[in-house]
């Protein structure tokens, strides 16, 4: 099939207004009688307040109001489970909880305001590390629970026990991974507009999710979703990071807006942003597996145990993606995985890219590299060994039988871009010299979008105007992906006409279809076929418009190049324009919802068996490596990522989503780590904490692989969050090829890399 | 919130007369450290009223060279210093390590005085400078005084520039075509990184290949940058062909741990800074047998 507009690297939508400046972020949003607002955070980590004294902080010159968790009708938020505070009310749970939020004319009265508040703490011993979270009898983050558990998920599959006992090789590892920050550029902002165009409260805002963030604030008031709503603005990235943590913003500015009637912005420093916004949970893994001498796997167990911090926030579908895809992409008949999420007085944890995957697939793909090692055979023999195939049936007991299953066709496309065969014989031999040499692999699948998470269905709304422009509106949002290019080339091949035709709207909640969040993955794959659904819905109706009136079958109707043809003769018989003008005429309506529900899924939480997930996509990344061994320096010098998407809609903004993904696995492998001492974050700009910069970009080379979905617009599924569960175990496996020594511990720092640990102001940590 | 009022000038003369007539006068050049501590409202800001802005002194901008000295304006940027051929010919050694200094913004902006003055442990300017036996010239009202540069270091982050004082050039002596240098710098990744550990090294070798004049002084390894003369010493009188590097470097992490004591750093410093010296001698030992 050829496509006119899909499958074609075409132009964002969104560049020109971004590239020259245009583009309006909500930090640039003014409002006449504006005040901004300040929040004052917590000192401790875990302390009961004992007073709060506002008084002096009101009297300050310029201050408007004052606001604490007595003034809010709900305090308690939260998409899974109902238990982040909007303002700590009795206690508070982390170092970044907020005690205090202030509207004042200026940000520097605000500022001042806020070292007026007099906050009265009892200091409480807090518990930081889930293990001693889950022993029996620890301290309770949340006093009102039985324990310090969020969540734990099972999965079991055969008899592990039998399977360990028929081994000849068993391997027990424990793996860690550490706190990392999302980083995007722009910090958390937004503007709050009280009881404007017939709503109580309007919210403009860097927010990921509209639709969490309205339905937070709706529970925060106790008012109904229809009196409050969000309009997105541009966003300078989020990578899961903007929904939490802005609902709460938003909560927060929607109070003062009421309280004042007056719009408050709010802008985070980015110290307020490294503080207060939730993080990528850390894990500590234990892996066992068995095998035979012929390398195939015979059994898994697995246990994972997920720092949630103070709230629950994403904790329990983010460790239910970990107990799906804990064993990888390998054929299994015996498996045990257990994931469990532990509150603790830690900065809580939540959704990044990845989402409860990279974690584990540090772990798995470090342990194949480390059995391939023991059974004396090459990683890449030993994975292709024990791969998913078609048919093969996962550790959920899914049988994978409705869709291209591509990995042995991604690992050897990532193979041969990366000369991966040469390169590891080559680096195998003794090498000379400091610097050392390695190459390394790591494989994923990926359930697409939410899977039994939740309700997995979105819309949107395509409207041909009276000139026969077009507007579009989805529920779901851009986040800096690309996701209105997708959707406008979506719509414009459908429908056959020129991009520049269509305008694409920001999402605002009082008119876009709710669509669920903008996560997962999943935009491409739900909001691509609600646009392809609503598109065709308009080629049927302007179809039968032009068949009535030409006497021509409507199957023999062709809409492109901006004319509608009559196929069999390839003949044009009208324009688009035309088209349009004669709907018109007749009084047609040109506007349509298009609607994509997902196919059915299923989950027995009881031994995790069934169908999480509808369909999967794959991929393999390749490190090739230097590392200084005598300074413990890693040079990434080139990565290669194989990943099969299905369809490429645009291929440009895909391999933008490698590039971006492959860099942020990159600095979760090598140099991450929000630095946590009992509760307190050490590392609160980005002077300490370190993300990479252009100069350790190393060469990447992105392959595209297509194996068109039956489910996918076109045949597209997904790329955002494959590209970044990669990069860190691959390049593991090359430091370990390349020094003979296995790090199980990420980041992979200078101490690590030269010392086996790592080193802290505060001591020795592992 | 810091307050305070601002001060800027094109003259020198105005420069010092501000610093004679007003107290607390805080004095910004590039303003790549000062800005971040303002921000920050860092501890080590002392108290100031006035802010002097000095960048607009063009005679304080000047590269010159001057009977055996290369001369050096304070404001001079970290970028200048990687092209200017007076800096490039003659102290390779102080470019090198210009150019690992933050990214092309901050090394446009910032300054080789600001660098000295504000004495970071981790300052990449003053291994090289030390090393080089740089002078700093500090002007006031009253008149001029010269001070070895490691003598003006007072402690981390600490100087002995006095309140009504300029630094208002670094002398430098140009070396005698037997000399050699190198630097070597680790970060936690390529570009905008502090100094994890880094080292100058300046020696002779005469014609016999026998190091002389040996200056080893590291950066991020000591409470503020300082030699090391055990280490220099156990060097000099040294053939290039029967130097022992292994033996060298034991001397410098000795060394180093003998001026810090063991810090929770050091387990990682201990190993590396005996790296970093003995690659600078591989490479100037190198260097100069292809010279032979
Ligand atoms: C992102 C970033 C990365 C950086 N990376 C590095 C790095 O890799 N290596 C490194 O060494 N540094 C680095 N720095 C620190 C800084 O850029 C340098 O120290 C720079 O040389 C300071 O020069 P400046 O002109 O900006 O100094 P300013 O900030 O203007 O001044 C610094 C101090 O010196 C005093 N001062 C300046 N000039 C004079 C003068 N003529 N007489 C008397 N007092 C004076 C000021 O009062 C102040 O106390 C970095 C800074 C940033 C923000």
């Amino acid at each position: 099939m050829v496509y006119s507009k899909v499958n074609k690297p075409i132009i964002r939508v969104d560049a020109y207004e971004k590239v020259i400046g245009k583009a309006k972020f909500a930090a640039d949003l003014y409002f006449p009688n504006m005040l901004y607002g300040k929040v004052l955070r917590s000192k401790y980590p875990y302390a009961r307040i004992v007073k709060i004294d506002i008084e002096k902080a009101l009297t300050c010159p310029g201050v408007e109001a004052v606001i604490t968790a007595d003034d809010i009708p709900n305090n308690e938020f939260g998409v899974i489970v109902q238990n982040q505070q909007v303002l700590a009310r009795q206690q508070v749970l982390y170092i970044g909880d907020g005690i205090a939020v202030v509207a004042a004319e200026t940000k520097e009265a605000a500022a001042k305001a806020l070292g007026l508040i007099k906050v009265e703490y009892e200091e409480l011993p807090g518990i930081f590390d889930p293990e001693e979270a889950a022993k029996k009898g620890a301290p309770l983050v949340h006093s009102e629970l039985e324990n310090n558990q969020v969540v734990h998920h099972r999965l079991r599959k055969g008899d592990t026990e039998r399977g360990f006992a028929q081994a000849e090789v068993i391997l027990e590892r424990e793996y860690t991974t550490q706190f990392v920050e999302h980083a995007y550029i722009e910090p958390e902002s937004l503007v709050a507009v009280p009881y404007e165009h017939n709503t109580l409260v309007t919210i403009y805002g860097s927010i990921q999710n509209p639709f969490s963030c309205r339905n937070a604030v709706a529970s925060v008031l106790k008012v109904p979703l229809n009196k409050v709503r969000i309009i997105q603005n541009h966003m300078g990235g989020s990578f899961g990071g903007k929904d939490e943590v802005m609902s709460s913003m938003a909560a927060r500015a929607a109070l003062l807006a009421l309280k004042t009637n007056r719009p408050v912005k709010m802008v985070n420093t980015r110290d307020e942003s490294i503080l207060e916004s939730y993080k990528r949970h850390p894990y500590k893994m234990k892996y066992k597996v068995g095998a035979t001498k012929e390398g195939k796997l015979a059994a898994m167990e697995i246990k994972c145990l997920a720092d949630s911090g103070a709230y629950a926030c994403q904790t329990p579908f983010v460790t239910w993606r970990s107990v799906v895809q804990a064993t990888g992409p390998y054929e299994l008949p015996n498996v045990k995985t257990d994931t469990y999420g532990y509150y603790t007085n830690n900065v809580y944890t939540g959704a990044m890219r990845g989402y409860g995957s990279p974690q584990i697939i540090f772990a798995q793909e470090s342990l194949m590299d480390e059995l391939a090692e023991e059974l004396k055979m090459t990683p890449m023999e030993l994975r292709l060994k024990n791969i998913y195939h078609n048919n093969s049936i996962t550790a959920s007991g899914q049988k994978l039988d409705n869709h291209q299953v591509s990995l042995e066709e991604v690992i050897n496309k990532a193979v041969e871009a990366s000369n991966y065969k040469d390169k590891y014989r080559e680096y195998s031999k003794p090498q000379s010299g400091d610097k050392k040499r390695g190459i390394g692999m790591a494989i994923s699948f990926r359930g697409c979008s939410l899977g039994a998470e939740a309700t997995d269905a979105a819309g949107a709304i395509v409207a041909i105007q009276r000139d026969g422009s077009i507007l579009i509106s989805c529920g779901l949002a851009e986040n800096g992906e690309g996701l209105k290019t997708v959707f406008t080339q979506i719509a414009a091949e459908e429908l056959g006409v020129d991009i520049r035709r269509i305008n694409y709207m920001e999402v605002d909640t009082s008119v876009s279809p709710e669509s669920g969040a903008t996560v997962a993955s999943r935009s491409t794959i739900l909001g691509g076929n609600a646009v392809k659904n609503a598109a065709h819905q308009l080629k049927e109706t302007l179809a039968e418009i032009v068949a009535a009136e030409f006497k021509i079958k409507t199957n023999n109707l062709d809409f492109k190049n901006e004319n509608i043809y009559e196929k069999n003769k390839n003949q044009k018989i009208i324009s688009f324009d035309e088209a349009i003008t004669l709907a018109n005429q007749q009084g047609i309506f040109l506007s349509v919802y298009g609607w994509y529900k997902a196919p059915d899924i299923s989950w027995d939480e009881e031994n995790g068996q069934g169908r999480p997930y509808f369909t999967y996509v794959y991929g393999c990344q390749i490190a090739e490596v230097e590392v200084d061994t005598a300074t413990g320096q890693i040079e990434v010098l080139k990565m290669t990522a194989a990943h099969d998407v299905g369809r490429a809609i645009n291929p440009a903004c895909l391999k933008g989503q490698i590039y971006g993904g492959v860099m942020m696995g990159l600095g979760y492998g090598i140099m991450e780590e929000v630095e946590t001492a009992n509760g307190y974050i050490k590392n609160t700009n980005f002077d300490e904490y370190l993300i990479p910069t252009v100069k350790d970009m190393p060469e990447i080379i992105p392959v595209i692989v297509e194996n068109p979905d039956p489910h996918g617009p076109y045949g597209a599924k997904s790329i955002g969050e494959p590209t970044l569960e990669l990069g860190a175990p691959a390049i593991a496996n090359a430091v370990a090829q390349a020094t003979g020594k296995r790090i199980r511990h990420l980041p992979l720092n200078l101490e690590r890399v030269l010392l086996g640990h790592s080193l802290s102001k505060g001591g020795t940590k592992k | 919130m810091i307050s305070y009022e601002f001060l800027t000038t094109q003259k020198i003369e105005e420069a010092l007369n501000y610093l004679d007539k007003f107290s607390k006068v805080h004095i910004l050049a590039g303003g790549t450290d000062l800005l971040v501590n303002l921000y920050k409202e860092s501890p080590r800001l002392p108290d100031f009223d006035y802010l002097l802005d000095i960048s607009n002194i063009p005679e304080l901008k000047i590269i010159n060279s001057i009977n055996k000295f290369i001369e050096i304006g304070p404001l001079v940027t970290h970028s200048r210093l990687i092209n200017e051929p007076l800096i490039k010919n003659n102290f390779p050694v102080l470019m090198e390590a210009a150019y690992t200094i933050g990214s092309t913004q901050i090394r446009n902006r910032g300054t080789i005085g600001g660098n000295i003055v504000n004495a970071s442990p981790a300052a990449d300017l003053l291994p090289p400078l030390i090393a080089l036996r740089a002078e700093v010239e500090l002007t006031s009202r009253k008149g001029k005084r010269v001070l070895p540069l490691e003598e003006f270091l007072a402690g981390p982050y600490k100087t002995k520039l006095q309140a009504n004082e300029l630094l208002t050039k670094i002398k430098i002596p140009l070396l005698s075509d037997n000399y050699y240098t190198d630097f070597q710098k680790i970060g936690r990744r390529k570009a905008l990184s502090i100094a994890r550990l880094s080292l100058a090294l300046v020696t002779k070798i005469d014609e016999e290949g026998i190091f002389q004049d040996t200056r080893v002084v590291p950066g991020s390894a000591t409470p503020y940058p300082q030699s090391l003369p055990v280490t220099e010493e156990a060097i000099n009188g040294i053939s290039i062909f029967q130097i022992n590097l292994e033996e060298i470097g034991k001397i410098t992490s000795n060394e180093m741990v003998s001026i810090t004591g063991e810090r929770w750093s050091t387990p990682y410093k201990k190993p590396t800074i005996a790296v970093l010296i003995k690659r600078a001698l591989e490479r100037i030992i190198k260097e100069a047998k292809t010279n032979e």
